[in-house]
């Protein structure tokens, strides 16, 4: 080690004072496609450095260069190519070829590489892929593109935070989606609603060792770099306009509701509720009254408007990047909104010898979230999407007028009124009455400067800045149906409402100081040797208050207060409740990255990390990751000349280590929990006590990830087809679990550093140009991912097992979130109630743990993926984008409530299956008798009866576009002007029973918002 | 040199970024030991937090498992299912009596051991005789609450009570969450307890009266262990060492300063929580709040209110009319109380009326944990065993003759017979001290002198399908079983014969 180490130095000391400057010049140009179309985003490296920029919208760059340098020209989608630098450079214009995906630019926040000599594994998708979205947050656009990336939207609400795994979820209790870094700066994984997907130029996801372990205490579940657009040099202004305008609807649900007539017949011959209290001809009356669909009324077809314009301008020493956005969309669901501002400048500048560059990122974003809380709740008065569902046909949602009711006649705080069956007027009436709006402030601003003040020899800095800030304000106004309740929780006060508000705000500060070598030798050997300091800070606090008993005169403010002195009878009613918090997070870090390449053939990477998390203490406190990657370029080697078919062909494999100090998800969670802690509680006799709140444990440690990973990039005949292939396996130790202590420590378990996880996968990316001639390109790619998830070793006092609450558990050898259920058997037909299979596969009639079975299902998926095909001619272009998730399972207690036949009369409807109950002995069914002895909630909870395969295939997009030539636009003042339509999630295939088949992960469904269509129609112009 | 000074600018710069704030956090709302305990008041605030976790009327706890597990309770209206595994004697190591009682025990003694710790460290530094005496008084009641527990713990896991039988772990400091210890025997177990007692109740001393800790009324003194509560724990562990003549005397001493209550008093006690001077210590259980009767019912005390368990016929069987024991044991019948059919009859609804709820919430009372009454039993239990049956007789009749509304009772004969006498003073304390944590441990501890064990009617036994109803005396699951939680990290306990 130590002579290793003394060698790197002597290099080091030998190239300091062997200076010696070259001729440096700026290069400029315009990078296009066969067509002639500019290509805006292209990356242009300079080979051997990490000095690179990207082409404009016009497809321009420039970039300064000395002389004998070359430049390596690379765009998603196209062949690299690459020009030498001579004395007479000025202008290098460039025309790539489509075909194959290789040669992309890997940037993340610590290094730039060329993707033939990086090691690593990712993918990178640039703007193409998911700009002029209809989606309010850009990681819903990315779902299925690519290869290992689950991403689960599991609410239809506009901006909807979405669960994000990358090849497997490592952790039980930790956080387990990936780092984000936007521009260098880490930013919060579930902040992206309030920002602008048409801002950025690429996204690339870092999935082995190679590629995260440089991010060592918050890679473990791989690491997400999104890169923002930005001017160039020498440019001339340019502005860019993007105008969307769409609407959003409601997916079709594929489950058959009894009409009015079907529930009330269906209730006659139960003999239970209405409609075993009317004769044939009053149920006749009814139903010719009133057959509600009650996702008619609840839901509705809303808006999507976008207005985006861009500025880029560029001078010799400087540029900049300016983009202003404004989104709005309604959700699906009445009173549900999403209305979002957008503010981004980039700034970059340099010195006249170019050995100085900053930049300067700054973007502000608000936006306004209106929205509905109740997703899945199991209170029915507070569920709306539940009350979308199962409302009764039988009542009409129409007053005395013909129009909507706002609150079918129900009395505000009439408990007599405020009955199950009534259910959807008090949602109604609570969504068009009552608030819930959720602001969000998000600041995400990074200072970045690099300085070669020696030959060779870069010193950077970056500052970043992530703030949010956040305003909760829920109202339940005083005149609303539940308003009267507030108070107290009866009818009794004499004023009623609730108005409870939350402010925080969220400072998350990092920075980072490198000091780089970049040098080659002999033109052969190139070394990249960088050391790096980092720094990050968190900080976060809150306010809130909650006030019971609003003035209905002057809802809105605190003047609607009343004041919490006032007395009632005996009681004070209106006292409000105050809540504040603070809390602070911190990691610091020096690591070091080494890279060596020989001739572009073969490379190596080696990174090694130490770091520090303010979660553990002593010896815990300092942990060490590190990396190990090595490729193989085989295409480069003279052998390969006689496969002219080969055009590329890489080998890449790694090992490495990775941290997770987020070992309790959430933010600004277990923040010390190595230490004893008491809490003001436990009172007794009215006074207040002092007991332990937090028993320590101080041995906790990190989460280890160790991942193997091999790959495979190749691209043939002529690039036309082209691919990745990996394989990995990562191994998680010291998982943070709970574990069984000793009783006398006053509690019988605590979380601490035990277990295993295993995740196994295959990863493949092929892309395919089927026919490249005569102005047609026609082009298929698709990606797929299998991944296997595994529990290797629970504390060994569960004997293998974590016993379930629920249906799902922990159970060694399998994936996490098994379903661990009594096998529903049936229907007996003798008397109709419900059968169940025994461990041993006789059968009962009675749900006992021990009939428990583990299925070898789970909620998390295995298979992960999408393709895409894209078909352009001259100006036109189609494309689709499919994704799928299959192996996937999921409770469908929708369903159950719906088939529900333990009670009919529970004041929702039923699924037309729900009919088929067991009525005489002999009848054969799967729909146990009406009054059976199991409900909805007990068949979710403990058997498989409404377990379903929750796989999917979704059409996520479909595009139609047109680029209008450049002959016509000459007369125009317009460089670009760009037409399209678009619809996200037109068609899903799927056999789950609901709205949405898509889900984030959850082990059960019910009343969940569900994703929506969106068609929008849009334009792009440049001028 | 240029380039060296550029360098050092660097470094400085990289070093500027200190990295302890980012890595030694300390989050303000962080409540450390040292600060949670800096003076005698705080102190004061720990005994509260060791008060507030000691709950034998909660959930998984003794007073609802002694009725449970034996012969008192019957299946109620709108019971689906809860507690039947209990009911039906499937006493295992995940049992919910066995892991709560031994969980929760061990909890409070770890508070208490807590707040003793930061006694050692706060006491030498007092000076005001004031700050002195109020700390000693603390120290008492923190070390009579580790008695308590330890010997709740011992009654519930020691198989038997002789000195060399298996006990439970002494636990008289903060563990690490590493450590894991093995049963001490009976006879450490006690003597433990026999030395925190005489301690507690040295330090308690001259306090006569416990100021309340809000308002100094000492109305409620009942509420808070003092001198004279630990000398009644005192008696009982006596009559478990076996130390007769010392349970006696102990217990006639305090039988003088609690007359036992007479009917209309009695009833006002449990009904109304009204202080009677039969009264030696009781748990407040205030607003918010769990109490007792939310052990018996889902949400009030009454028909409607989801009964989940009853009274046992067999139970109710046992009180004469004149008895004002039935009168608060039963809750009166109604169209929304008890309803009886007929004797034995399975379709009595039979409410547990003991915990009718209060002012301060439907399911809330006080929980009384030690009347005089007990005094008697022990003092005629002690009487019997030394061979004095017609002192016995006496205290018998004399509790007897008090808790009739009219009327005295018969004088009970014993004939010198020690068998006799015990059968009748089993049944006495069965029907006195029903629904309040004893009936399990005096059939343990009584069960083979007098050849008990449970054996319910059976339409008590029909109300929960079972087939089990009955336990032979000196069954092992008169012991309750080391639990899993317990198990499972400590390799080094010994479980329990038979389990």
């Amino acid at each position: 080690m130590r002579s290793k180490f003394t060698w790197i130095m002597a290099l080091f000391m030998v190239l300091t004072f062997n200076l010696s400057f070259a001729q440096e010049k700026t290069v400029t140009g315009t990078v296009s496609d066969d067509a002639g179309q500019p290509l805006p985003g292209v990356s242009i490296l300079v080979r051997g450095t990490n000095k690179s920029t990207t082409t404009d919208f016009d497809g321009n760059y420039s970039i300064s260069v000395s002389v004998g340098q070359v430049l390596e020209f690379s765009f998603v989608g196209f062949t690299s190519q690459s020009a030498t630098i001579t004395a007479a450079s000025g202008v290098i214009n460039i025309k790539l070829e489509e075909g194959q995906v290789i040669g992309v630019i890997v940037k993340d926040a610590y290094r730039t590489v060329s993707e033939r000599k990086a090691t690593f594994a990712t993918t990178t998708i640039s703007a193409e892929a998911f700009e002029n979205r209809g989606n309010a947050s850009i990681i819903q656009s990315m779902q299925g593109q690519i290869a290992g990336l689950s991403i689960g939207t599991g609410s239809g609400q506009p901006g909807a935070d979405s669960a994000i795994i990358l090849r497997g979820v490592g952790t039980i209790n930790g956080n387990f989606e990936p780092l984000f870094i936007v521009d260098g700066v880490p930013v919060d994984e579930d902040g992206f609603r309030s920002i602008n997907p048409n801002d950025y130029a690429s996204i690339t996801t870092l999935k082995d060792a190679a590629a995260t372990s440089i991010y060592g205490n918050r890679g473990s579940n791989g690491v997400i770099v999104l890169t923002t657009k930005r001017g160039s040099y020498n440019q001339d202004l340019k502005f860019r306009y993007t105008s969307q305008f769409g609407y959003n609807e409601l997916q079709p649900v594929n489950i058959d509701l009894m009409t009015s007539r079907e529930l009330l017949q269906f209730q006659k011959r139960s003999g239970q509720g209405l409609g075993s209290t009317l004769s044939d001809a009053e149920i006749d009356v009814l139903s010719r009254q009133a057959n509600t669909n009650w996702s008619d009324i609840f839901f509705r077809k809303g808006t999507t408007k976008l207005h985006d314009l861009s500025m880029s301008v560029g001078s010799a020493n400087t540029n900049n990047f300016t983009s202003f956005s404004y989104f709005e969309q309604d959700g699906i669901f009445i009173n549900t909104n999403l209305k979002r501002f957008t503010l981004r400048n980039n700034f970059t500048g340099r010195s006249q010898d170019q050995k100085f560059e900053y930049s300067l990122n700054f973007n502000a974003n608000f936006s306004r979230q209106s929205g509905l809380d109740g997703a899945g709740t199991n209170s029915i008065f507070f569920a709306p999407f539940r009350a979308a569902l199962q409302g009764l046909p039988y009542l009409s949602p129409y007053d005395a007028n013909g129009n909507i009711t706002r609150d079918g006649g129900i009395a505000p705080g009439n408990t007599d009124a405020i009955t199950a069956d009534n259910a959807p007027y008090v949602l109604l009436n609570s969504s068009l009455m009552n608030t819930d709006i959720e602001d969000e402030f998000k600041l995400i601003t990074g200072l970045n400067a690099k300085y070669t003040f020696m030959k060779n020899v870069t010193a950077g800095m970056q500052l970043g800045l992530d703030y949010s800030q956040f305003k909760a304000l829920e109202r339940i106004h005083p005149e609303s149906i539940l308003g009267p309740f507030q108070a107290n929780g009866t009818n009794t006060t004499q004023f009623g409402g609730l108005q409870q508000e939350s402010t925080s705000r969220d400072f998350r500060f990092n920075s980072l100081f490198t000091l780089n070598y970049n040098n080659t030798f002999a033109d052969a050997h190139t070394i990249d040797l960088t050391g790096y300091v980092e720094y990050i800070k968190n900080h976060f606090d809150s306010f809130g208050f909650v006030q019971r008993g609003l003035d209905p005169r002057l809802v809105g403010t605190g003047a609607a207060f009343i004041d919490g002195e006032t007395v009632e009878g005996t009681l004070r009613p209106y006292i409000p409740t105050v809540s504040s918090g603070k809390a602070e997070e911190g990691l610091f870090s020096y690591f070091a990255n080494f890279d060596y390449d020989y001739k572009g053939k073969y490379g190596f990477n080696a990174t090694v990390r130490r770091d520090n998390s303010f979660r553990f203490i002593d010896e815990n406190k300092w942990a060490t990751f590190y990396s190990l990657g090595g490729r193989w370029n085989i295409d480069e080697e003279s052998f390969m000349e006689k496969l002219p078919f080969v055009d590329q062909l890489k080998l890449r494999a790694s090992f490495g280590t990775t941290g997770n100090q987020r070992i309790n998800n959430g933010s600004y969670s277990a923040l010390n929990f190595t230490r004893n802690l008491y809490t003001q509680s436990g009172g007794y006799n009215g006074t207040p006590g002092t007991v332990p709140g937090q028993i320590a444990n101080p041995d906790l440690r990190w989460e280890v990830t160790e991942q193997t990973n091999v790959g495979l990039d190749f691209g043939l005949f002529g690039n036309r087809l082209s691919g990745t292939v990996d394989v990995y396996r990562k191994f998680t130790r010291d998982l943070f679990q709970s574990t069984p202590i000793s009783a006398v420590n006053a509690t019988t378990d605590i979380d601490t550093n035990t277990g295993a996880l295993e995740n196994k996968g295959v990863e493949l990316f092929l892309k395919y140009v089927i026919y490249d001639k005569n102005g047609w390109n026609i082009s298929v790619d698709a990606n797929t991912a299998y991944n296997q998830n595994r529990m290797r070793d629970l504390p060994d006092s569960y004997n293998g097992i974590i016993q379930p609450t629920g249906s799902a558990t922990t159970l060694e050898g399998y994936p996490l979130n098994t379903f661990y259920v009594v096998r529903y058997a049936g229907v007996n037909p003798s008397n109709g109630n419900a059968l169940f299979y025994t461990r041993d596969g006789g059968l009962t009639e009675t749900i006992r743990d021990e009939d428990r079975v583990n299925t070898g299902k789970s909620s998390l998926p295995v298979w992960t993926g999408g393709f895409n095909t894209r078909v352009s001619y001259k100006g036109f272009e189609f494309s689709t984008q499919w994704s799928y998730v299959a192996d996937i399972y999921r409770n469908n207690l929708d369903y159950a409530d719906l088939e529900e036949t333990n009670l009919v009369n529970d004041g929702t409807n039923r699924a037309v299956s729900a009919g088929t109950a067991w009525q005489n002995p002999g009848d054969i069914t799967s729909v146990p008798r009406v009054g059976n002895q199991y409900n909805s909630v007990d068949y979710i909870n403990s058997t498989d009866r409404y377990l379903e395969d929750a796989s999917f295939l979704r059409l996520r997009n479909v595009l139609l576009g047109y680029n209008f030539d450049k002959k016509i636009l000459e007369k125009l003042p317009f460089s670009g002007v760009r037409l399209y339509i678009q619809a996200e999630n037109l068609v899903t295939f799927t056999s789950y029973r609901g709205w949405d088949a898509e889900s984030n992960f959850r082990t059960t469904d019910r009343g969940q918002y569900p994703t929506p269509k969106i068609y929008t129609l849009g334009a792009v112009v440049n001028f | 040199m240029n380039k060296l000074l550029k360098l050092t600018f660097l470094a400085l710069l990289i070093s500027a970024a200190s990295c302890e704030d980012a890595t030694d956090i300390i989050q303000e709302s962080e409540l450390g030991e040292n600060n949670a305990f800096r003076n005698v008041d705080d102190l004061r605030s720990g005994l509260i937090g060791v008060y507030g976790s000691y709950n034998p009327d909660g959930g998984s706890s003794t007073v609802l498992f002694n009725d449970l597990f034996t012969d008192n309770i019957k299946k109620g209206l709108n019971n689906f299912g809860q507690g039947s595994d209990t009911f039906a004697f499937n006493m295992r190591p995940n049992n919910t009596f066995a892991g709560g009682i031994w969980g929760s025990r061990y909890a409070t003694i770890n508070f208490a051991n807590r707040v003793l710790r930061a006694w050692d460290r706060i006491f030498p530094t007092l000076t005001n005789p004031d700050d002195i005496d109020k700390a000693n008084e603390i120290k008492g009641q923190l070390l009579a609450f580790r008695a308590l527990c330890h010997f709740e713990l011992l009654q519930y896991y020691s198989p038997n009570y002789n000195r060399s039988s298996q006990g439970v772990i002494i636990m008289n400091f903060v563990p690490e969450i590493t450590q894991v210890f093995p049963r001490n025997t009976v006879g450490e177990v006690f003597d433990f307890i026999n030395d925190d007692l005489d301690d507690a109740i040295a330090l308690i001393g001259d306090f006569s009266s416990l100021p309340d800790y809000r308002n100094d009324d000492t109305s409620q003194d009942i509420f808070y262990l003092g001198a004279d509560a630990m000398r009644f724990l005192r008696a009982r562990v006596f009559l478990y060492e076996g130390r007769y003549a010392e349970a006696e005397t102990v217990a006639e001493n305090l039988i003088a300063d609690y007359p036992l209550a007479a009917a209309g008093a009695y009833f006002d006690m449990f009904n109304a929580d009204t202080p009677s001077s039969e009264l030696v210590f009781s748990l407040s259980r205030r607003q918010d709040d769990g109490g007792a009767a939310g052990l018996y019912y889902t949400n009030s005390v009454d028909r409607n209110g989801s009964p989940l368990y009853e009274l046992s016929n067999q139970l109710l069987n046992l009180f004469a009319a004149n008895d004002i024991r039935r009168e608060v044991i039963l809750l009166p019948e109604g169209a929304t109380g008890s309803l009886i059919v007929g004797t034995d009859s399975p379709n009595n609804i039979l409410l547990i009326g003991k915990y009718p709820g209060s002012a301060d919430g439907e399911l809330i009372n006080d929980f009384k944990m030690f009347r005089s009454s007990e005094l008697y039993l022990i003092k005629a239990e002690c009487e019997a065993r030394q061979g004095k049956f017609s002192e016995a007789e006496t205290s018998i009749q004399t509790l007897r003759n008090v808790r009739l509304i009219t009327g005295t009772a018969p004088t009970p004969s014993y004939a010198s017979n020690l068998t006799l006498a015990l059968v009748d003073i089993l049944l006495e304390r069965r029907k006195e001290l029903a629904f309040e944590g004893h009936r399990y441990l005096d059939l343990k501890r009584l069960g083979a002198e007098t050849n008990t064990g449970i054996l319910r009617s059976n339409v008590d036994c029909a109300s929960f399908d079972s087939s089990n109803c009955a336990l032979l005396q000196g069954d092992y699951r008169f012991t309750l079983p080391i639990p899993t939680s317990e198990l499972a990290p400590n390799p080094g306990i010994t479980q329990n014969p038979n389990y």
